[in-house]
């Protein structure tokens, strides 16, 4: 379901009749006036909210009930448990539209008729309440109202269509009630013996008056069936017939209508509109033969669960009576053009209709002033009419804002004329002149309005009808929050982690199949399966993710404050700028994004931005702007900070780098101004000798990085003399699965996170070419530094070479740089969630986590970057 | 851009009204009661009020009624919004300064139309 209107209108729906259940249990307890009242509004908003949508018959059936709790709030109906049970039904049938809204978009048409009946059997409680009020008579069984309306659904189709013909023979069939009381086996009566010897019965039924609750304490001596039949025998005869039990039984004289009601799926089959065309034809000219034949034709294309089936076969029953039968095969024509059901009293008046729709049709004259406008200026004199006798403030109060409504529905005119005419002559303080002006506009408007009505009101008619269509949007605007305990959602986040994994061990027993066991077909199956769950976990997980995202912008919010105290302290002028504050990301990693955040701001404020003074003799704007900024790039955030101050020195860096023994002579001269920038994320790194009140607290960019990494995110920094400095932090969009290869080192499994590798390749002794004493490799006319793994994390085991006597070796590319390393062998790739270390084993930073594999067993994953300048 | 205050105690009414009210370039802020409604009116200046009646703690007549005895407050037009269909709960309405009265449930096209009128956007 795509409408989030529809959406909030059945949660709250469901939340209301909840509450509406628990109330009328309480109600039975004590009689509370508040929990009256509650019952009322609630109910009474419910009815309001289903108005909003094409619902009329559950909009009926709380309308009913509304007037129903109405009559209990004002006592003249008293509360009950006859009554309880009925608003409770009533409850249950509008939450089950509700759940068939949810289901189909809208409520089922058995559920609909059960509203409408329901709402009848309130309408006629309250009827007969008023009745009650003036005779004083009291008490009425659910039996005696039940029976005024008969649920003709009960009857099943063929039924009533035989009893529908019967009517067409001349009979007059009724409907037999018969409700034999409890003790009738003591007084020697046969009640299914009484039920079987009435006369002439098209049809009948039993069932039970209430539910068995325990078949073992059930008293069998007890009758509580009732019994029900259509028969076409005359009254007489079955009054003679029931003589000795009349008390007992009820007739009912029904009118024919009330059994025509086709009933049937409303959704599918072929198209009728030229079927009905034809068929008003041959209707006219009743041509009985081709009208049967036409019939069944269409009948055979039809499936008989539809609803439109089921007027065919109405239709093909009546068929026989034309031309008595005329109008109703007209009207059930109308049901299978509308898919509604037939009108048989507005026979007549269809027709009238459509002459008025084709009136439509006709280009509208345009009214140069709606009649919204006339009606806001007649209501403002009804207003004025109230108030003006009302208590001074009130008085006052109420005759601006009804000036200020004339005002602002004059400029909604673009009426500059009038607009100044009636600032000239309406005077606040003087009624009269407001009075006047709203006559003189309103008599224009009867001028117009009678020349155009004609044309107008049969459009009024159309609108109606389209605007009831529900309205549909795309985006929720409003949402409705639900409160989550956050261990709640991580507990979720753990399970469907363990799926992951677990959904992994699918694949493995796969391959093992076919490896070990050699069953091909097995394997292939599992692979299937394997599929199915994986794109299953895949969705559940992304719908989790979904749940932890928050904008950035809970913490961009906080900034415009900072920015502004803190450029005031330094008396430097600064513009903070957001961009996409509404893009989204994991909770955690918006969390982790608040310190690093605040520190760059305060880097940028404190020195990147100069003072203005400063800016002035650059030729720069005297307002220097920050600018914030949030974007996703695939499955990353991208967090920007940007100044437009004056720039980091890469000559500077480079030289406090080797004063602070950071970097070597050699690379002193070697590094580039890119490169040098980013040493400025080294530990123990800080530019600026004097500690500045802002952001020298001891925490320097190495901080930022070590932040931003522990979310498996990278920061880079940017800067050109003069122009500005631009910090760019890369996080994931949330702590989802990883993408790791597989490799095998020293008999253990080990993993590298597949985004850093480039290729994989096999290389041979003879590649290996050793330069200045360090390994390389030559891929491709580029020479790579090349390692052993087991010499990098400090496996005591040689490197392991396949049967070809080639190394396997991992591509790595860590943003452009490139090195190769040996392991033993590749596994293949693996989705894992990855976790990180936690305690002590943390400062193990050459591996980034664990994860378990899908057969159980504890993988490590290796972190790249500090596999080379860690070690 | 115009602001309202749509005060409903149903989130689907204001969820509806919101969205209709956005899309045709309304600013909207939301009500669950006549007393919140009168704490937002404290604090921010709206140019039109759409109000349920039948709503808790405080209920839309005792809402206008007391906006339309606060000085320190904008007069915008109000606009009751209600099921009741019957003339007396209109004149009710207005007894207390409401300036406009439509039966639930509201067109989309219709209630657009009244907010412009009623904060003098083009039509």
């Amino acid at each position: 379901m795509k409408n989030p209107i529809l959406e909030q209108f059945i949660l709250e729906s469901r939340d209301y009749l909840q509450r509406v259940g628990e109330i009328l249990i309480k109600l039975e307890e004590e009689q509370s006036k508040d929990l009256l009242n509650e019952l009322f509004r609630i109910v009474h908003t419910l009815k309001g909210n289903s108005g909003l949508f094409n619902f009329s018959a559950m909009t009926k059936l709380l309308h009913a009930s509304e007037d129903l709790m109405n009559s209990l709030r004002d006592e003249t109906i008293s509360y009950s448990s006859h009554i309880a049970d009925i608003l409770l039904e009533s409850m249950d049938i509008v939450s089950q539209m509700i759940d068939e809204v949810e289901a189909y978009g809208e409520p089922q048409l058995s559920t609909n008729e059960r509203a409408q009946e329901k709402a009848l059997l309130i309408r006629e409680i309250l009827s007969e309440k008023k009745q009650i009020e003036t005779s004083e008579v009291l008490k009425l069984t659910s039996e005696e109202k039940t029976s005024k309306h008969y649920d003709y659904l009960v009857i099943p189709e063929e039924f009533r269509i035989k009893i529908v013909k019967a009517f067409f023979e001349g009979k007059n069939p009724i409907i037999v009630k018969y409700m034999p009381e409890e003790e009738c086996f003591y007084k020697g009566e046969d009640p299914l013996f009484y039920v079987r010897k009435i006369p002439e019965t098209i049809w009948s039924r039993f069932y039970l008056r209430e539910k068995i609750e325990d078949i073992a304490t059930f008293d069998i001596y007890r009758c509580i069936t009732n019994f029900e039949a259509v028969t076409t025998a005359d009254e007489e005869t079955l009054k003679e017939h029931f003589k000795y039990i009349l008390d007992q039984i009820e007739f009912i004289k029904p009118e024919i209508v009330s059994f025509i009601v086709p009933h049937g799926d409303k959704n599918g089959g072929p198209v009728y509109e030229d079927f009905v065309l034809d068929f008003r034809e041959l209707l006219k000219s009743e041509s009985i033969d081709i009208l049967k034949n036409s019939l069944r034709a269409l009948k055979e294309l039809t499936s008989p669960t539809l609803f439109v089936a089921s007027c065919l076969r109405w239709i093909e029953a009546l068929i026989d009576y034309i031309p008595k039968s005329t109008p109703y095969i007209e009207a059930l024509l109308r049901s299978i053009e509308t898919l509604e059901p037939p009108m048989f009293d507005k026979i007549m008046e269809t027709k009238k209709s459509e002459v008025e729709e084709i009136k439509v049709e006709k280009p509208i004259k345009t009214l140069e002033i709606p009649a919204e406008l006339f009606r806001v200026f007649e209501e403002q004199r009804k207003v004025l009419e109230k108030i003006k006798d009302k208590d001074e403030n009130i008085r006052r109060n109420t005759i601006s804002s009804i000036i200020l409504s004339l005002e602002n529905a004059i400029k909604s005119l673009k009426n500059e004329e009038l607009l100044e005419k009636f600032k000239r002559e309406v005077k606040e303080e003087n009624l009269e002149t407001i009075l006047s002006f709203i006559d003189e506009f309103i008599k224009e408007e009867k001028i117009i309005t009678e020349e155009a009505k004609q044309l107008t009101e049969p459009q009024t008619v159309k609108t109606q009808k389209e605007e009831r269509i529900i309205y549909k949007s795309e985006e929720p605007t409003t949402t409705k929050f639900l409160k989550v305990d956050e261990e709640k959602v991580n507990r979720l986040m753990n399970l469907i982690g363990e799926l992951v994994v677990a959904k992994n061990s699918l694949l493995y027993l796969s391959k093992k199949v076919e490896r070990e066991y050699g069953i091909a077909s097995l394997s292939k199956e599992m692979k299937i399966q394997y599929s199915v769950i994986n794109r299953i976990s895949e969705d559940m997980q992304d719908a989790i993710m979904q749940v932890r995202m928050i904008p950035v912008a809970t913490v961009f919010q906080r900034f415009p404050r900072l920015v502004r105290d803190l450029s005031k302290k330094l008396g430097k002028n600064v513009k903070l700028h957001i961009e996409g504050e509404d893009t989204e990301a994991d909770k955690n990693v918006i969390e982790a994004l608040t310190d690093p955040l605040i520190h760059l701001v305060r880097n940028s404020l404190d020195h990147g931005v100069e003072l203005p003074e400063e800016r002035i003799a650059k030729g720069k704007p005297e307002t220097a702007t920050i600018t914030l900024r949030a974007k996703q790039e695939a499955d990353r955030v991208i967090i920007q900070v940007e100044d437009d101050g004056r720039g980091i020195n890469p000559e500077k860096i480079k030289i406090k780098a080797y004063e602070k023994g950071l970097i070597t002579e050699e690379a002193l001269s070697k590094i580039k101004d890119d490169e040098a920038l980013n040493l400025i994320f080294l530990p123990g790194f800080s530019t600026k000798e004097e500690t500045s009140e802002l952001s020298g607290r001891g925490v320097g960019m190495d901080v930022v990085r070590t932040m931003v990494e522990r979310f498996n995110g990278t920061v880079s920094v940017s800067s050109e003399k003069d122009r500005g400095t631009t910090v760019t932090m890369a996080l994931p969009l949330s702590m989802a699965v990883s993408h790791v290869m597989l490799i095998e080192a020293a008999g253990r499994k080990y993993a590298f996170p597949l985004d850093v590798i480039s290729e994989t390749v096999r290389i041979r002794e003879e590649d290996i070419h050793i330069f200045k004493g360090e390994m390389v490799v030559s891929l491709r006319g580029k020479v790579l530094p090349l390692f052993f793994l087991n010499d990098l994390i400090d496996l005591k085991a040689p490197a392991l070479k396949n049967e070809n006597n080639e190394y396997a070796t991992v591509v790595i590319n860590l943003k452009g740089e490139m090195f190769a390393v040996i392991v033993d062998s590749l596994l293949g790739t693996a989705d894992i969630i990855l976790k990180p270390f936690k305690g002590f084993l943390s400062s193990l930073r050459v591996f980034s986590g664990t994860a378990i594999l899908g057969d159980g067993s504890i993988l490590l994953v290796i972190n790249p970057k500090e596999l080379i300048y860690g070690s | 851009m115009k602001k309202v205050l749509v005060v409903d105690d149903a989130a689907t009414v204001r969820m509806y009204h919101r969205k209709i009210l956005n899309d045709a370039g309304f600013q909207v802020d939301e009500a669950l009661n006549g007393l919140e409604a009168l704490e937002k009116a404290f604090k921010d200046e709206y140019d039109l009020y759409i109000v349920d009646i039948n709503m808790p703690k405080l209920d839309g007549y005792s809402f206008v009624d007391k906006l339309r005895n606060m000085e320190s407050i904008k007069q915008s037009p109000v606009i009751v919004v209600s099921t009741e269909s019957e003339e007396k709960d209109k004149e009710k309405a207005y007894e207390v300064g409401a300036n406009f009265y439509i039966v639930k449930p509201v067109k989309p096209d219709e209630l657009v139309k009244y907010a412009k009128i009623f904060t003098g956007v083009p039509l």
